[in-house]
């Protein structure tokens, strides 16, 4: 059996301008660059980066929070690039979205039911039992019980409201949600009740997930596919266990090695060249890296854009012998 | 003599709802340049006890303790005025948010100021030569530009590394880091974590890290205490510990970290079932027993602290040291 694409994406862009006063010369930030993907339906792709490579950005892409510069974003099969934004709340809502924090992303004025039930009320035509029988049933799936229902998110743990937060994206019946960072702000005990969880509604629901978090052991336990991501360029993508096993990028080799030096963040003005995002900071840079963008190599089943991929992997190898 | 020695610290707070115990019996002995951890899930008083040792809870509190004393001086019996004094000298925090702990309204260079004007630095010029200083210890670029400008004009990182400068302005013997990088970046993570061992070594100062995270406790200390409730559940040399550990929350704990997960991806993780009761219901006898698989019909008692060895641990029936091997199955929830 073939499976079904959930998500494809070509050459997707996202750009913001930020200038600042109104006779300043327009100036523009690129938060995402050409980057292309397609998921399948039951499949998970696990995207790495550190702070203020796009990784967020993508995720507002994916559920229709921001709209693309460029490029194709294809949801079950259908386009949604170009969207006025009443179609948009229909195109984006089978992609849904769990967020980090799960204190911050339940309103704390609803309750349970109430906030389960908003999604519904503004995308969907069901009458209110309907309604009412969805919510109880997203709520045992998520290891809930209905009466739970009745209360507000400040009665919950951490780990229930995470539960609540992940019912939250079921209650449409999406083909896909995007995970930003689900673990990070859980206790390790919660942590591996979560995982098991998410691992459990992807079999039962066929579910594809986009996972964003920086956990290498969580990366490899859940993701078939892994993007790494660096100053919104795509640098590394491919099946997750050879990209963990055998990096070809420099980037990724220096982040599983935990060696990356200061990341853009911490430096406050983020100088952009024209060449390889990575070239202040590779061991390997020449030249041209500063001046020409890399093309896409394909090494084995990962596609790297380097200009010296080949040459850096051969000196590894001799090395290694 | 030890450098802080404290014996069954506790800390009640008076509720609407009667009163709850926080920190129940905390035990604790840190040596000149020692590297000590404290593990364990959020509301586990962890955060709590150093506040508490510290003089910085709230003042609906009951704090009681047989025994408080910091280089040998007795923090109990003392007055108000003394006590603030020698625990401001000795001992520093950092906490986990540095966006939070400082403050928004002025600039780095007028808080930093605030600290040594403080500790007994009297002329502008004395301090700002101090100012100088602690800025390049602590690996920043750019100090004058930093001084000028305010928290939200800095990154996580510079703001980590400049609470660590503070909590270094008055050169203290015991400092203390509440989770300092929980909510950092993973390459500033271990940036911030290899300066402040480097820093707290040189300057021949005492450690103590609080963190969630055991694979940071197992390379940066020497003596770990796991809480659970707040109870200390076991105690002893990190090493030991994390190779064998006693307690069966800690076995739990320990094989719930990703880092540890030695199953087939996608299979379901070990972890540990249900989650940490509230404050205001506790279980009958052992915190951890409707959690815990070994769970029998004594851990209806109450388990006290065993520290007859120098690995204590408070349960009826501890994993065998020797036996590890055949009891590591964990519960699958």
């Amino acid at each position: 059996m073939t499976k079904i694409h959930a998500i494809a994406a070509s050459a997707l862009s996202k750009t913001y301008d930020i200038t600042s006063g109104f006779f300043n010369k327009k100036e523009s930030l690129i938060a995402l660059e050409e980057i292309s993907f397609t998921l399948l339906e039951g499949d998970t792709l696990g995207i790495l980066g550190e702070s203020g490579a796009g990784k967020s950005t993508l995720a507002k892409l994916l559920v229709g929070a921001e709209t693309p510069s460029s490029g194709l974003l294809l949801i079950d099969s259908k386009d949604v690039t170009n969207l006025t934004t009443r179609e948009r709340l229909s195109g984006h809502r089978k992609v849904r979205i769990v967020y980090q924090d799960p204190y911050a992303s339940l309103n704390p004025r609803l309750t349970i039911s109430s906030l389960l039930d908003e999604p519904l009320r503004n995308v969907t035509k069901l009458s209110k039992q309907e309604r009412r029988k969805l919510i109880i049933k997203v709520l045992n799936l998520v290891g809930l019980k209905s009466e739970h229902g009745r209360r507000l998110p400040h009665m919950f743990s951490a780990g229930e409201r995470q539960r609540i937060a992940i019912a939250r994206a079921l209650i449409l019946d999406p083909v896909c949600i995007v995970l930003d960072e689900p673990l990070s702000s859980l206790d390790i005990s919660v942590q591996s009740q979560i995982v098991n969880l998410m691992l459990e509604l992807q079999k039962n629901l066929d579910l594809s997930y986009v996972l964003i978090t920086y956990n290498l052991p969580v990366i490899k336990h859940m993701c078939d596919q892994l993007m790494v991501l660096c100053d919104g360029r795509m640098v590394e993508y491919g099946p997750t266990a050879s990209v963990l096993e055998s990096p070809k990028h420099p980037y990724t080799q220096d982040i599983l090695n935990k060696k990356s030096k200061t990341s853009s963040s911490s430096t406050n003005v983020k100088k952009q060249y024209p060449g390889c995002n990575y070239c202040d900071r590779c061991n390997y840079v020449s030249e041209h890296c500063y001046s020409d963008k890399p093309q896409q190599h394909l090494m084995g089943s990962q596609l790297v854009s380097c200009h010296k991929v080949e040459q850096i992997n051969n000196t590894i190898k001799i090395r290694n012998k | 003599m030890s450098l802080l020695q404290v014996e069954n610290l506790c800390i009640d707070f008076e509720t609407t709802f009667g009163r709850i115990r926080a920190v129940d019996n905390f035990n604790i002995r840190i040596e000149h340049g020692a590297f000590h951890g404290i593990v364990g899930e959020s509301g586990a008083g962890k955060s709590l006890a150093v506040l508490a040792i510290m003089g910085l809870v709230r003042e609906n509190s009951v704090i009681s303790a047989d025994h408080l004393s910091l280089e040998g001086q007795d923090l109990l019996t003392m007055n108000e005025t003394s006590r603030r004094k020698l625990v401001y000298q000795a001992m520093s925090i950092i906490f986990q948010e540095p966006t939070t702990s400082l403050n928004p309204c002025f600039t780095i260079a007028y808080q930093m100021n605030e600290t040594l004007k403080a500790h007994g630095h009297r002329t502008a010029k004395q301090r700002k030569n101090r100012v100088l200083e602690l800025l390049n210890d602590v690996g920043l670029i750019n100090i004058n530009g930093i001084l000028q400008s305010y928290p939200h004009q800095l990154t996580q990182g510079m703001l980590q590394r400049i609470m660590i400068a503070i909590a270094l302005a008055c050169d203290p013997l015991l400092l203390i880091a509440d989770e300092p990088t929980t909510s950092l970046d993973l390459s500033e993570q271990i940036q911030i974590m290899d300066l402040l061992t480097k820093l707290v070594e040189q300057r021949n100062m005492s450690l103590v890290l609080i963190s969630h995270d055991f694979k940071l406790l197992a390379d940066e200390t020497d003596q770990l205490t796991v809480m659970y409730c707040g109870q200390i559940i076991e105690a002893g040399p990190t090493k030991e510990i994390i190779n064998s550990p006693r307690h069966p929350y800690t076995e739990a704990l320990l094989a719930s970290v990703p880092d540890s997960w030695n199953v087939e991806p996608k299979s379901p993780v070990p972890t540990l079932k249900g989650s940490t009761p509230s404050l205001y219901h506790f279980p009958v006898g052992c915190y951890l027993g409707p959690r815990c698989q070994f769970a029998s019909a004594k851990c209806v008692r109450k388990p006290r602290l065993d520290r007859s060895s120098n690995h204590h641990v408070r349960c009826h029936s501890p994993i065998d040291k020797d036996a590890t091997s055949q009891n590591i199955v964990v519960t699958n929830s």
